[in-house]
């Protein structure tokens, strides 16, 4: 699932293996996925 | 780019903020829909970026029973997965607090649950949204509108109501801007009617977001899924609200004729 605020690209996933599941959360700052402009 | 990964015991919805422009806040959040429990609020420092760490603020008291079956059609045996009770749509932040929806069982019928967190003191007011009284309702979003007489809420969701012979539908309703939160109970607009289906899979796609050209966040548009005739999945997309930008009007009293042209 995607979320954002001003500063970060929020995601949380939801994982299936053979055995199990777990869950997990993250963010990614935008400064870093969008370049300054030159 | 490297980030930090952080394992949580359950789905857990990423909170978007609202507002156009959209509004900032001290940590990114991250909010659970716990069966049983209530909701787990989560804050994420530094963006995700390089040191950021993940702290679950609090464990909210607010305990609901997780859906028990599937939605139900008329005419058929065949039910509609309806999801297990997870936040499956990003909530919204309005500043003071997270805005989120799930469904939850009522007496056995699949219903919408929305709410708010208030993130300072960490507490959660809830109410329910259903069609009618045999209804089930389920896979919903929500958007906010952040307007200066308060929040505006749109909660978009499908029902099926077996006992009236009704396939699922889409239904969409809304929260006036600064209306405390209180159930919507047969009180939203259908905007798509479907057929049955021989799939027990639903979809899940729904979702809403605020016109950004509208000022005060008094447009929304929806988009939920439904069956068409045959069982095959459809989308249906609608603009609701007061969506129509202000007309500035200009004051011609006292002109000329020639100012006036």
């Amino acid at each position: 699932m995607l979320g954002q605020d001003t500063n970060a690209l929020l995601i949380s996933t939801r994982n299936l293996t053979p055995t199990s599941r777990n869950f997990t959360v993250f963010g990614l700052p935008k400064a870093a996925i969008y370049p300054v402009p030159l | 780019m490297s980030f930090s990964t952080f394992n949580v015991a359950s789905l857990t919805a990423p909170v978007t903020n609202a507002g156009q422009p959209m509004i900032s806040s001290p940590f990114s959040f991250f909010l659970a829909a716990v069966p049983g429990t209530g909701y787990r609020l989560f804050r994420l420092t530094n963006s995700g970026g390089a040191g950021a760490t993940l702290t679950l603020q609090a464990t909210i008291s607010s305990p609901f029973k997780a859906p028990t079956g599937e939605a139900n059609q008329p005419g058929t045996s065949s039910t509609v997965d309806s999801s297990d009770g997870n936040i499956l749509a990003s909530p919204y932040f309005d500043g003071t607090s997270i805005w989120f929806t799930h469904v939850f069982d009522l007496v056995g019928f699949l219903t919408v649950r929305y709410g708010a967190v208030k993130v300072s003191t960490n507490t959660v007011a809830t109410a329910v949204a259903f069609h009618s009284g045999t209804s089930d309702d389920f896979n919903p979003s929500l958007a906010v509108g952040l307007n200066p007489s308060g929040t505006s809420v749109y909660l978009n969701w499908a029902f099926t109501d077996a006992p009236a012979r009704t396939a699922t539908s889409d239904v969409i309703d809304a929260l006036p801007a600064g209306q405390p939160i209180g159930n919507l109970i047969g009180t939203g607009a259908v905007y798509a009617a479907g057929s049955i289906t021989s799939q027990t899979r639903f979809g899940d796609f729904s979702s809403v977001a605020i016109d950004p050209q509208v000022p005060g966040g008094t447009c929304a548009v929806a988009a939920q899924q439904y069956f068409g005739v045959g069982g095959t999945w459809k989308t249906r997309l609608a603009r609701v609200g007061t969506c129509q930008p202000p007309v500035l009007v200009p004051d011609m009293r006292n002109d000329s004729l020639a100012e006036a042209d």
